[in-house]
C-alpha cells in the first residue's frame, strides 16, 4: 500500500511539472497554431536567471524565482518581436517560424553554453528547505510539496486570467480568429505578445523548480523535458490548456507506475509509445483540435 | 594532378564526412519535396547504420551486401511507420517522426544486441569516397529525371496543393510512402556508409539532434530543387572548420546564420542563383517551390 | 427501393439522393437530390452558404457525406476517396483557386493529366522513348488545352503571377487535362468582369459541345440562365426548386428567396 501511495506522490510532482512546462508549448500553439521550439531554452534560462540571481546577487529563492518568471517572460517577448513577428507580417507559412524557433533555441543555448560551460551548476545548501515529511513508508520532502504547490497554482492563476479576465478574453478571440479579433478592435500583435510573454514565464518557472527540484542546472537540461512536453501536448491535444495538464498528470502516472514494471532506463521511451498511440488512434489528442488533414 | 592527391589525402576524412551529410541532405529533400516534414531520418540513419555495421561484424557480410542490408531495412521501417504517421497534418507529423526517433535511440541504447549505450566498435573503416561520390551521383541523377515523371509531377502537386493533387487523380497517399521511404532508403545508405567510416556508432549520434540538423541544411541551402539541401549540408559541414576560434560561442553563429536565412532569404542560398519571379526561365520549367508551400 | 429506382440509378449520367452533410451542429446539405443527364449544362444556384460547395466537395470526393447516396455511370461513388473519384472521370475547379502557384501554366495543365499518363518511373530514369515521346505528348496537349481557353502563349507564365481572370480560366484547362466526362465548375466567374463572362460563357458552351457534361455553381445569375438547360436552387443546404431556366425564375419559392433579394 505504501509503495501505491509513493508512486501517488511521485506522480503528483512529475505530473505537475510536465503540465507546467507543457502549458507553454500549448498556448502559443492554441494562440497562434505554431509549434515554438525554443521554449526549452527559456525553461533552461529560468533556471539560470534564479541561480544567477541567488548565487551573485544574494536574493532569496522566492523573490529568484518572481525575478525569474519575469526575466523569462522578457525573453519571451523578445522571441516573438525578433523571430515571430517578422514572418507574420510576411505572410509566411507555419514551418518558417519552426524553423526561426530552432534558430533562437539554438542562440540561447549557446549563450549559455558559452557563458557558463559544460559544467552542472547547484543552488547552495539552504537555498530551499528540505525535509522528509511523509509517513508510513512513503517519502515526501517538502520541497516536492512546495514545487507542486506553485505549479498548481501557476496552473489555477492560468485558467482564470483566460476564463475571467477581459486580457484572457482577448487572447480567445485572437486564438480563435485573427482577423475578427482585430475587427472587434483587439489589438492583436500586443495580445500575441502578452501570450509569449506569459508562456515563456511558466517556461523560466518550470525551469527554476526542476533546477530547484534536481539541483542540477547545465544549458542541456531542457533537451530532456522538451520532447516529453511534445508528447504531453499531443496527448492531451494541442492547444488545450486542461488538456495539458490533464496529460501531463496521465504521463506521469503512466511512467511512474509502469516503471515498477519494467527497467527504468526505457521511461522515456514511455512518452513516445503513449504518442504514438493517442497519434493512431485518436488523433485530435485527449481535448484538442484535428491533427488528421483534411478527409 | 599531384596537387589533387595531397589535396586528398589532407582532407579525405572532410570530403567523406562532406559527401555523407550530402547523402542526408538528399534524403530530406526526399520528403521535404513532397511538402512532408519529417524528422526521423537521424533514426533511419542509426538504422542503416546498426543493420549494416552488425551485419559486418557479427556475421561478415561483405561491405557492399551489408550496406545494402542496412539500407533495405530502413527503407523497410520507414513503409511500416509511413502507413499510420502519413495521415498526420504538417506538425503533427514532424513530432511523430521525431518521437520515432527517439523511441529508436532508447531502443538502442537497452538492447545489448546494440552494444547498449556504448554502441557499436571496431568497425572496418571500408567506406570509399568514391563509393559516397558514386552514390550521390546515381540519386542526383534519380532526381533530375524524377522531376519530369508523371510521380514526381505527382510529389509536385501533392507540396503545392494537397486537395487539388488529390481531385486530380493522384493516390496522395501512395506518393507520400513513396517519398518517405525514399528517404528511409536514402538515410539507410547514409547510415551505412558512416558506420564504416567513423569506426563506432553509438545510440549518442542518432538524436534529434541530428534530425534538427539535417533539416537546417535543407533550409539553408534551400529546398527548391535537390541541390539546394547538398548546397546547404556542404557548406555547414566545411564552415565549422574555420570557425573553431568561435569556440563554445559557434552555436551562437549557426543560430544566426539560421535565423537570418529563414528571415532574409526564407528560400536558401539556392535562392542567390535562382530564376526571376513571374516569367518561368527555359522551356516549361518553374520557379523554385518555396518553402512556405512546406506546411507545417 | 424499387426495382424502378435501382434502374434508374444505374442508368442516370450523374444522380445524387437524399444527400446530406451535417458538421457538428450545421447542416450544410439537408435531402438534396438531383439527376444531371448526359451532355447538359446543369446550374447549382443559391445564396452564399447555401451548400453549393459543400454539394461539390461530396461529388468529387473531398468529403463523405453523412447520409445520402451519389451515383455516377452506374457506379455508387460517394465513398470513394477523391483520386478514384477523379479517375471515374469526373473533374473540378475550386472557387478559391487552388492552383499550383509556384509552377508555370504549362506545368499546371500537365500535372492535370495525371491520369493520362502511363509511363512507368523505370522508364523516365532509363529514358526511354515512350517516356520521352509522352513527355512531349502532355506537354503538346497542355499548350493545346491552353490554347482552347484562351491562355496560348502564357505556357510559361508562373501561375501564382497569372490575372484572376486568367488563373480561372488555367483552372479550367487543368481540369481538362484528365479528359473527364463531368466538369464540375464552382464559381468560375467570380470577380470577372463582363466581358470575361461572356468569354467564359462562350468556352462553357464549346466544351459543352465538344461532348462535356457540366455542373455549373455560379452566383453569376445571368451566365446560369443563358447557359444551362436545367437549374437547381439550393438555400440554407435545401433544394428549393429544379427546372429549366423558365421554371425556376417563374417559381415563388426561388424569387422570394433568392432571385426577389438581388
Amino acid at each position: 500500500m505504501s509503495i501505491f501511495l509513493q508512486q501517488v506522490v511521485n506522480t503528483l510532482f512529475q505530473g505537475s511539472i510536465y503540465a507546467l512546462f507543457a502549458l507553454g508549448y500549448t498556448l502559443v500553439f492554441g494562440v497562434l497554431d505554431i509549434l515554438n521550439l525554443a521554449h526549452s531554452a527559456v525553461f533552461m534560462w529560468g533556471a539560470f536567471m534564479a541561480l544567477l540571481l541567488v548565487t551573485k546577487l544574494g536574493l532569496n529563492i522566492v523573490l529568484a524565482f518572481v525575478l525569474a518568471m519575469i526575466g523569462s517572460g522578457l525573453l519571451g517577448i523578445l522571441l516573438d518581436r525578433v523571430a515571430f513577428a517578422p514572418l507574420r507580417k510576411r505572410g509566411a507559412s507555419n514551418l518558417a517560424p519552426l524553423i526561426s524557433s530552432i534558430a533562437m533555441a539554438i542562440i540561447f543555448q549557446s549563450a549559455a553554453l558559452g557563458l557558463f560551460g559544460g559544467l552542472v551548476y547547484r543552488f547552495p545548501p539552504g537555498t530551499a528547505p528540505s525535509a522528509d515529511i511523509g509517513a508510513g513508508g512513503v517519502h515526501v520532502d517538502v520541497l516536492q510539496v512546495i514545487i507542486f504547490a506553485v505549479a498548481v497554482v501557476l496552473m489555477v492563476a492560468l485558467q482564470l486570467l483566460l476564463q475571467r479576465t477581459r486580457l484572457g478574453k482577448s487572447i480567445r478571440a485572437v486564438a480563435e480568429n485573427q482577423k475578427a479579433a482585430r475587427l472587434l478592435g483587439i489589438h492583436v500583435e500586443r495580445v500575441i505578445a502578452i501570450t509569449f510573454c506569459i508562456s515563456s514565464a511558466l517556461g523560466g518557472a518550470a525551469g527554476v523548480l526542476v533546477g530547484l527540484s534536481l539541483n542540477a542546472i547545465a544549458p542541456d537540461m531542457g533537451q530532456a523535458i522538451e520532447l516529453k512536453g511534445l508528447a504531453v501536448i499531443i496527448i492531451g491535444g494541442m492547444g488545450s490548456i486542461p488538456g495539458a495538464v490533464i496529460a501531463g498528470f496521465l504521463l506521469a502516472a503512466t511512467e511512474v507506475f509502469t516503471i515498477s514494471f519494467i527497467s527504468s532506463t526505457v521511461r522515456d521511451a514511455i512518452a513516445f509509445g503513449l504518442l504514438f498511440l493517442v497519434l493512431l488512434i485518436w488523433p485530435s489528442g485527449i481535448l484538442g483540435r484535428r491533427a488528421l488533414r483534411e478527409a | 594532378m599531384g596537387a589533387l592527391f595531397s589535396f586528398y589525402n589532407a582532407y579525405d576524412q572532410l570530403l567523406l564526412f562532406v559527401a555523407i551529410n550530402a547523402l542526408l541532405a538528399l534524403s530530406i529533400y526526399a520528403t521535404l519535396s513532397a511538402g512532408m516534414l519529417s524528422l526521423a531520418n537521424g533514426a533511419f540513419m542509426g538504422i542503416g547504420a546498426y543493420t549494416s555495421a552488425l551485419l559486418t561484424l557479427r556475421q561478415h557480410w561483405p561491405f557492399p551486401a551489408s550496406l545494402l542490408a542496412g539500407c533495405l531495412v530502413a527503407g523497410a521501417i520507414g513503409f511500416l511507420l509511413g502507413l499510420p504517421v502519413l495521415r498526420l497534418r504538417g506538425v503533427f507529423l514532424a513530432i511523430a517522426t521525431l518521437g520515432f526517433g527517439e523511441v529508436m535511440r532508447i531502443a538502442a541504447l537497452n538492447w545489448d544486441v546494440t552494444g547498449g549505450p556504448l554502441g557499436l566498435p571496431a568497425i572496418p573503416a571500408y567506406t570509399q569516397l568514391w563509393e559516397v561520390v558514386l552514390a550521390l551521383a546515381a540519386l542526383s541523377y534519380y532526381f533530375v529525371r524524377l522531376r519530369h515523371s508523371r510521380a514526381g509531377h505527382a510529389l509536385l502537386a501533392i507540396r503545392e496543393d494537397e486537395s487539388a493533387a488529390r481531385t486530380m487523380g493522384i493516390n496522395t497517399f501512395y506518393y507520400k510512402n513513396f517519398a518517405f521511404v525514399a528517404g528511409a532508403l536514402i538515410a539507410g545508405l547514409a547510415g551505412g556508409f558512416s558506420a564504416h567510416q567513423t569506426h563506432s556508432i553509438e545510440p549518442a549520434n542518432f538524436t534529434f539532434s541530428l534530425a534538427v540538423t539535417i533539416l537546417i541544411y535543407a533550409i539553408v541551402g534551400g529546398t527548391g530543387a535537390f541541390w539546394g539541401p547538398m548546397l546547404g549540408s556542404t557548406l555547414l559541414t566545411v564552415l565549422p572548420e574555420t570557425l573553431r576560434f568561435l569556440k563554445d560561442y559557434r552555436g551562437v553563429f549557426d543560430g544566426l546564420v539560421l535565423l537570418a536565412i529563414i528571415l532574409f532569404l526564407p528560400n536558401g542560398l539556392m535562392s542567390l542563383f535562382q530564376w526571376r519571379p513571374g516569367r518561368a526561365a527555359g522551356k516549361v520549367r518553374s520557379a523554385a517551390p518555396s518553402l512556405d508551400a512546406v506546411e507545417a | 427501393m424499387t426495382a424502378a429506382q435501382g434502374e434508374s440509378r444505374r442508368g442516370a449520367f450523374l444522380r445524387v439522393d437524399h444527400l446530406s452533410m451535417h458538421f457538428g451542429g450545421i447542416r450544410a446539405l439537408e435531402d438534396v437530390s438531383l439527376e444531371v443527364e448526359q451532355g447538359l449544362i446543369f446550374g447549382v444556384i443559391g445564396p452564399n452558404g447555401a451548400g453549393k460547395t459543400t454539394l461539390i466537395n461530396l461529388l468529387s470526393g473531398l468529403m463523405r457525406p453523412t447520409s445520402g447516396e451519389i451515383w455516377f455511370r452506374g457506379e455508387r461513388i460517394d465513398r470513394l476517396p477523391a483520386h478514384a473519384v477523379a479517375a471515374r472521370g469526373i473533374a473540378r475547379t475550386y472557387q478559391n483557386i487552388k492552383l499550383f502557384r509556384t509552377l508555370s501554366a504549362s506545368d499546371n495543365v500537365v500535372i492535370g493529366q495525371h491520369l493520362q499518363a502511363h509511363a512507368s518511373l523505370a522508364e523516365t530514369l532509363a529514358l526511354a522513348p515512350r517516356a520521352r515521346a509522352e513527355e512531349r505528348e502532355l506537354e503538346e496537349r497542355a499548350s493545346a488545352l491552353l490554347a482552347q481557353v484562351g491562355l496560348a502563349g502564357k505556357g510559361s507564365v508562373v501561375a501564382g503571377a497569372l490575372s484572376y481572370g486568367d488563373a480561372r480560366r488555367l483552372e479550367i484547362a487543368r481540369a481538362l487535362g484528365s479528359q473527364p466526362a463531368l466538369l464540375l465548375l464552382d464559381e468560375p466567374a467570380a470577380g470577372m468582369n463582363q466581358a470575361e463572362v461572356d468569354r467564359l460563357g462562350d468556352l462553357i458552351r464549346e466544351l459543352s459541345a465538344a461532348g462535356h457534361t457540366i455542373l455549373l455553381i455560379e452566383h453569376h445569375v445571368g451566365l446560369v440562365m443563358s447557359l444551362c438547360q436545367r437549374i437547381a436552387v439550393l438555400n440554407f443546404g435545401v433544394k428549393l426548386a429544379e427546372g429549366t431556366p423558365a421554371e425556376v425564375q417563374s417559381n415563388p419559392a426561388v424569387v422570394e428567396a433568392y432571385l426577389g433579394a438581388s
